[in-house]
């Protein structure tokens, strides 16, 4: 095989690998062949044709209504939480008064209105006077048998 | 968070700071004017109507809660689309395994799609190829395809907003070129390239 290619050194076959340049891309769209370009331009009119859905647009949320909201539910939670609270202490004090009747025994009665005197006592009738003011309570007279019926 | 700036393609700075504000009028705009790009954003990297539709929902949502965190000092707009970038590949990631079950037959050519009857009206044939074409493409490559070819922007944004080289992005968005048109080529041949 004395027809061999001589082939150089390798350090100049690194120089000339480093000097190599690939073919530029064609970024540029100009760049392809015409039936690519023709694919790619029938793409970017599709695309420009496209017609979006109706969108939702939302209520801004930081808006100050919106947030009076949520601070509206902590009062109105708040006060439930207290009116419960109320309640239940006033049941559990109940109940302990409950269990001594004797002190229940001892709060006094609610004391009549002064100034309202009993003039007169009657079996259909009573009257009652409070100053200048007089207050006759009739019972109503028996119904007769031949009344018609109401309406 | 200063002043955001008012650069092209993205809302007005005004708007932007009564978002941050709160009023409610600004919330509405803001809104109205994003939701359609970051539902094509979702479209392109979901390639699919349905879910595009929830994760564009979702990420409008997420934005809004999210907009008081972003650094003016960087593009309103990448930081919209690596926020809405990672919303989709979230879902693409919980669903895979459901989708591959459920859209296997989804694999099918474009005359088979088409020739369902619910798909004869032309806007949703449009859309049903172009998400056929997608569908056709590598997570990677539709991705780098989508901002580059479809959004617009540049290689090295592309590039930031994926965070890869940008001759990685060359080399997704060419093969992905490649893809659709062995994807759609014979199709849109077929029908004389109406479409576009």
């Amino acid at each position: 095989m004395g027809d061999e290619l001589e082939l150089p050194e390798p350090s100049e076959l690194r120089d000339l690998y480093r000097r190599l340049q690939p073919p530029p891309l064609a970024d540029d769209l100009a760049g392809a062949d015409p039936e690519t370009a023709r694919v790619v331009h029938w793409m970017q009119g599709a695309w420009r044709g496209l017609t979006p859905p109706r969108a939702l647009v939302p209520v801004p949320e930081r808006s100050p209504s919106v947030r009076l909201v949520p601070r509206a539910r902590i009062a109105a939670a708040a006060a439930a939480v207290l009116l419960t609270a109320a309640a239940l202490w006033r049941a559990l004090s109940g109940s302990h008064l409950g269990s001594a009747p004797d002190h229940l025994a001892q709060v006094p009665a609610r004391e009549p209105a002064r100034g309202v005197e009993v003039i007169d006592v009657r079996p259909d009738q009573v009257e009652l006077r409070s100053g200048p003011v007089r207050l006759l309570l009739l019972d109503p007279p028996p119904e007769s048998p031949d009344e018609p019926p109401r309406g | 968070m200063s002043t955001p700036p008012s650069e092209a393609g993205n809302p007005a700075g005004e708007l932007l700071r009564a978002v941050l504000a709160g009023a409610p009028e600004a919330v509405d705009a803001w809104f109205r004017a994003e939701h359609p790009e970051v539902y094509r954003l979702c479209f392109g990297f979901l390639a699919h109507a349905a879910d595009a539709e929830d994760v564009a929902q979702e990420s409008m949502l997420h934005l809004l809660e999210r907009l008081p965190s972003w650094d003016a000092a960087r593009s309103y707009r990448a930081w919209r689309t690596t926020l809405v970038l990672n919303r989709c590949r979230d879902r693409l990631r919980r669903a895979e395994a459901r989708r591959s079950a459920e859209e296997g037959a989804a694999v099918a050519r474009p005359e088979a799609l088409l020739s369902d009857p619910a798909e004869a009206v032309q806007r949703s044939e449009t859309e049903a190829v172009l998400a056929l074409g997608l569908r056709s493409l590598p997570p990677r490559e539709r991705e780098a395809f989508v901002l580059r070819d479809l959004e617009g922007l540049d290689t090295g944004e592309v590039a930031r907003t994926l965070e890869i080289t940008e001759s990685s992005v060359r080399s997704l968005v060419t093969l992905a070129r490649r893809r659709l048109r062995e994807a759609l080529g014979a199709h849109l041949s077929r029908e004389g390239g109406a479409h576009g």
